[in-house]
């Protein structure tokens, strides 16, 4: 999973190395489920 | 003791030990710290790399990440107190975060463009930042090829 400065920059990146796009999330998302995910580790 | 006993023993070991050294234990100092034969050690590190909560160097019972923490520099490094860890991708660091009280500095780098993003956590609050995670690879397939992924 990478970090993005912008869907654009997603978007120029995966045509770039002729990927499929796949989902995205915000990073303010992907910290609360980290937060879930990892609450027990 | 069981090898469930085991084996957790064995991981909460190695987390403990990633998050004061920054580095994983290695099979013989794992051993030596539970009081167990190498045998045993590094059964049960095998036995958690089978079931994806370790990854080990190809061929060798090194850790190379043990979830989510990464034994080797990525571009996803977190700050936290005086400490840096690094996660393998961006979910890995937020994770590091989370796991470790909720409040660090992650220096990344946008993967198109290069220019830094700095994502700054406070008590599990992100502070504003214009940044998006990409899944490049479908949930289902992450360990297909974990360190791809």
């Amino acid at each position: 999973m990478l970090l993005f400065r912008s869907e654009e920059h997603i978007d120029r990146w995966c045509e770039q190395r002729k990927l499929e796009r796949g989902g995205t999330m915000s990073p303010e998302t992907a910290l609360r489920l980290g937060a879930i995910w990892y609450a027990d580790k | 003791m069981t090898f469930e006993t085991l084996d957790r023993d064995v991981r909460l070991f190695v987390i403990q030990h990633f998050v004061e050294t920054a580095q994983p234990p290695t099979a013989e100092e794992t051993a030596e710290a539970l009081h167990l034969t190498l045998t045993e050690s590094a059964a049960a590190y095998d036995r958690l790399a089978a079931d994806h909560v370790f990854v080990l160097e190809p061929g060798t019972r090194e850790i190379l990440m043990a979830n989510p923490l990464s034994a080797v520099e990525t571009a996803f490094p977190a700050r936290i107190g005086e400490k840096r860890y690094y996660g393998a991708c961006i979910w890995d660091a937020l994770g590091t975060v989370a796991m470790l009280g909720g409040s660090g500095t992650i220096d990344s780098r946008c993967a198109c463009c290069d220019e830094a993003l700095t994502l700054e956590i406070d008590n599990l609050e992100l502070r504003p930042v214009e940044a998006v995670v990409h899944f490049a690879v479908p949930a289902a397939h992450w360990w297909d090829d974990i360190v791809y992924t």
